[in-house]
């Protein structure tokens, strides 16, 4: 090493001397030696010693860092950023692309800032402490790949045991010789100057291949983001195959040579099962209505529970699926034809909304077979369930018939008994589920219709029918019942089935009796608002005074 | 080495004065006692006709305002040797005599544990036996008003044995030629850090929590404790300033002692933000009638409370101000500036308890007239008049500097980096 501390290697080249090097016995010496120096004039003096050493900052008059202005800036930049980052995410919406989502959550303003303090804090503590550590390093002017003190090999001890001042040669007061004698006038150890070395060229190479391989670096990543945004008809690349493509029988399929005799991919049920929610027993009960023909155990089993028609038998195949994915097209005339109905006795919502069910369900069928075309098993059978919900689409052709056979109950099922326990449940039931929407008093003014009205979401919002609605009020209990299992009638469909509006049924949530008395405290909030003065007791008059 | 130069230029210092005055018994703790005795009796007695409850909720905060402060002290203390700090062995001994408070605070309580015995309602709604019957059993049990006093005795008891162990040996070694006197402090400060966290956490919740019996908040311990710590290190810059303004310990205190204080004054003013606002996030955030009905009367709606934006303007000038204000190095190394500091949060830390009792139970003590606000500050100058007389007692005569702690040598050439 010592070779090339200080001496050129190529004879021509005439080493740059750049800065004294002094060397101290101690910390209390550096100290005091820099002070000296100081006081001698010069000005770009550096000390080095292998731990802090007190006082040596203000022996050296050492700048005032502005690394904590810095900081100070960063720390209010998160804050802004952070504020500004929850606000247009969270609490700002506008009709563009990425635009932000106005969007309350647990009931608090969407623009709140209690519950922003959090990640502003976060982001805060971030950007300082980012600019901190970076500024650090930046102020510092690392990295550094090569320092000159480095090759001197006293210099080695200044992690160790050893302190040393440099004066650099851009001191306005630069010379080697002044410096050396004072050096050594104030105590050092030992004084040398250093110089420069002859530079290595970089190889040429280096900057075109470097260039190439950062292009190379960025393929994959363009590859990704291509990929991201492009549409193909090749199916997709399959690393894992076998898990892609691995034998097995898909649900309600046919299958030549299947496991079992009769080519089915599954079993049927055993012989007397009873499906959930089938096996009606008590139809006024259970139903709110008398099917046409009395129901028998086997008739029952048939028994469509959501009204939507006869279901193939599941041994048929499904042939006249293609037929009924062609249809979908023919869904929006018939939208724009139920939409211009006016609503009859039996609608509940407004019309238009009665469309709803089938638009979501007929759309799928349209979409499906471009998507999955080039799949393993691009079978029609997919799309079967749609078939159902697709046929009322083409009943709204036509006018819309009354249902023959719905012939709705009209006294409490003998199984119910009506007291004031049952009055008392149906109120805590109704508070439950149904005040949410249609309100406490029934007007159809419940939190749910609240918010959507302080949301001004009117183009798109059905209200709650009121139970007070003269339609409604004149619904037999059985309807009223139906209402609430199977969600409301919007309209019906040429062969007599209903087609269900916005109202979801509740028959999965509330039990058969918990219904009734549903229906019941329903009764009574109708007859609250009908009842004559002259239908009540004096003892009930008075206590209405 | 240099350790041994800088206390040897210490002890032949002369320029500066280290013990308290001999005469403080005489010339400040009578006047003191006695112009405390006055406010405070002054006040009890005009506010005893109409404004009672205003006195006793004024009376409760100036109490636990000056607890608070000791609590402080007997904390930096103790965390002094549980850490085995050298930088604070300058600062140790006034935080010694200010922990020693705790003693009369105790006296203080008693004329609460009184109020609650004799079943008056005005300050703790619980305290009349029929309205303890309607809270819930273990609450019942929890505010038994023997139980309750037997705890508050328990407190002030361990508290008071902890503050006057570790000050009785520490001046101990001032007289010694060993290090006998200190030696067992350190082993006994973690036990007794124990105690204090646990005592003061149950402190705070019987003090300040059961104002309103049916309200809860499992981080309050936590709270009362940020303030105490606050507290204790705003009036310790106070006091250094003070102190150096009559050439008392001017040279021993140096400008990095005050800096590390103040280092301490700004994380505890950040740490009492973070967790009042841990406390209030949470509770806000789930709007549960029972958790929120405390913040509802201090925060949430202004017509009904008239404390309005209390809440906000607590956040405001409690914590975002002085965190701005003692950010920088420059302030904290300025002594009038950070005692101007100290006196602020000094007095915000009282606005937090303000903010705390004056509220329940159901506001029944909030009105801003001139009668109340005049009760407020006589009690508090009444009561704080006293403690600062019992301070003087036992400061007079005493060294304000362990002249012989075993790390004073290190203290005095401390440094910040």
């Amino acid at each position: 090493m010592s070779h090339h501390d200080t001496k050129p290697e190529p004879a021509k080249y005439e080493p740059k001397v750049i800065g004294v090097l002094g060397e101290f016995a101690g910390p209390e010496q550096l100290v005091a030696g820099a002070r000296a120096i100081r006081e001698k004039g010069y000005r770009k003096v550096e000390a080095y010693s292998p731990f802090p050493v007190h006082g040596i900052d203000d022996a050296l008059a050492a700048p005032k860092p502005i690394l904590p202005w810095v900081v100070l800036g960063a720390g209010l930049t998160g804050c802004a950023v952070a504020l500004l980052m929850q606000w247009y995410m969270n609490a700002f919406e506008a009709p563009f692309p990425l635009s932000g989502y106005d969007y309350g959550i647990s009931g608090k303003p969407s623009w709140s800032l209690p519950a922003n303090i959090p990640v502003t804090f976060e982001l805060i503590v971030l950007f300082s402490a980012f600019t901190a550590f970076l500024g650090m390093i930046a102020f510092n002017k690392l990295p550094k790949f090569s320092n000159p003190l480095f090759r001197n090999e006293r210099f080695t001890r200044a992690t160790n045991d050893k302190f040393f001042l440099l004066i650099e040669e851009d001191d306005p007061q630069f010379a080697t010789e002044s410096i050396t004698s004072a050096f050594e006038a104030i105590g050092a150890v030992h004084v040398e100057a250093l110089y420069d070395q002859p530079t290595t060229p970089m190889p040429s190479w280096i900057v075109p291949v470097g260039a190439v391989l950062m292009v190379a670096g960025l393929i994959p990543l363009g590859l990704v983001a291509m990929n991201r945004n492009v549409h193909t008809s090749t199916p997709r690349l399959s690393i894992w195959w076998d898990m892609d493509y691995q034998p097995k029988y898909k649900a309600q399929t046919t299958i030549p040579d299947s496991l079992f005799k009769d080519g089915r991919s599954a079993r049927l049920p055993v012989e007397g099962t009873v499906a959930r929610g089938r096996g009606v027993i008590d139809p006024a009960l259970e139903l709110g209505y008398i099917p046409a023909s009395e129901p028998t155990f086997e008739t029952a089993l048939l028994l469509q529970e959501e009204g939507t028609g006869e279901q193939p038998p599941a041994e048929e195949p499904a042939e006249e699926t293609p037929a009924d994915a062609d249809e979908a097209p023919a869904e929006e005339p018939a939208e724009e034809e139920s939409a211009d109905q006016p609503a009859d006795e039996t609608t509940e919502a407004p019309a238009e909304k009665s469309t709803d069910m089938q638009e979501e369900p007929a759309a799928e069928p349209a979409a499906e077979p471009a998507d999955e075309a080039p799949a393993e098993e691009p079978t029609a059978e997919e799309s079967q369930p749609a078939t159902d919900e697709a046929a009322p689409a083409e009943g709204g052709e036509a006018e819309a018939p009354a249902a023959p056979h719905y012939n709705w109950v009209s006294e409490f099922p003998e199984a119910i008994t009506v007291d004031s326990d049952l009055m008392e449940r149906g109120e805590r039931q109704y508070n439950i589920y149904c005040a949410v929407c249609h309100g406490y008093a029934g007007d159809g003014d419940g939190l749910v219709h609240q918010r959507a009205i302080a949301r001004e979401q009117l183009a798109t919002w059905a209200p709650p029918t009121s139970i007070h609605n003269e339609a409604v009020v004149k619904y037999p209990v059985g309807q009223l019942f139906d209402t609430i299992s199977n969600g409301n009638i919007g309209d019906w469909t040429k062969d007599g089935t209903p087609m269900r509006g916005r109202m979801a049924g509740y028959k999965q949530q509330i039990s058969v009796k918990d219904r009734w008395a549903i229906v019941l405290y329903i009764k009574a909030l109708q007859k609250s608002r009908l009842v004559t003065p002259d239908e009540l007791s004096e003892q009930e008059l008075a206590s209405l005074k | 080495m240099a350790h041994t130069t800088s206390i040897d230029t210490w002890i032949n210092d002369s320029t500066e004065r280290r013990r308290a005055n001999p005469d403080l018994k005489r010339i400040a703790f009578g006047p003191l006692l006695i112009l405390g005795a006055l406010a405070l009796g002054g006040t009890a007695f005009w506010s005893s006709s109409d404004s009672s409850s205003v006195f006793w909720h004024a009376y409760l905060i100036a109490v636990v305002y000056c607890t608070s402060i000791s609590l402080g002290g007997l904390f930096f203390v103790v965390v002094q040797h549980l850490t085995g700090a050298r930088w604070g062995v300058v600062l140790r001994r006034l935080g010694e005599i200010i922990s020693m408070g705790i003693g009369v605070c105790g006296l203080f309580f008693i004329a609460i544990l009184a109020l609650i015995f004799s079943g008056n309602a005005e300050l703790y709604p619980w305290a009349p036996p029929a309205e303890l019957a309607k809270l819930a059993e273990p609450k019942q049990i929890w505010l038994d008003p023997t139980f309750f006093v037997g705890r508050q005795v328990f407190y002030f008891v361990v508290w008071f044995l902890i503050a006057r162990y570790y000050y009785t040996r520490s001046v101990a070694q001032d007289r010694a030629s060993d290090n006998e006197p200190m030696a067992p402090l350190r082993w006994w400060s973690g036990p007794a850090m124990l105690v204090f966290a646990l005592t003061i956490n149950f402190a705070s919740m019987d003090w300040l929590m059961t104002l309103n019996p049916t309200w809860f908040s499992t981080i309050f311990g936590v709270y009362y404790f940020a303030g105490c710590a606050v507290s204790i290190f705003a009036l310790l810059s106070v006091v250094v300033w003070r102190l150096q303004s009559r050439d008392i310990l001017t040279h021993t205190i140096t400008e990095e002692h005050r800096h590390d204080l103040g280092k301490l004054l700004f994380g505890f003013v950040f740490f009492w933000g973070y967790i009042a606002f841990s406390q209030f996030l949470l509770i806000w955030y789930a709007a549960i009638p029972e958790e929120v009905q405390w913040y509802a009367v201090r925060h949430i709606d202004p017509t009904n409370t008239g404390l309005g934006w209390a809440t906000g303007l607590l956040f405001l000038f409690h914590l975002i101000i002085p965190f701005l204000g003692i950010m920088s190095r420059f302030v904290r190394r300025q002594k009038t500036l950070l005692a101007g500091w100290g006196i602020y949060m000094l007095v915000m830390h009282w606005f937090d308890l303000y903010y705390i009792i004056a509220p329940e139970p159901e506001l029944t003590s909030w009105d801003i007239g001139f009668k109340s606000i005049v009760i407020y500050a006589g009690t508090m100058a009444g009561v704080g008049l006293l403690y600062a007389a019992s301070l003087m007692y036992i400061a007079s005569g005493n060294w304000l500097v362990p002249v012989r702690d075993p790390r004073l040598a290190d203290s005095l050439a401390f440094e910040n980096h």
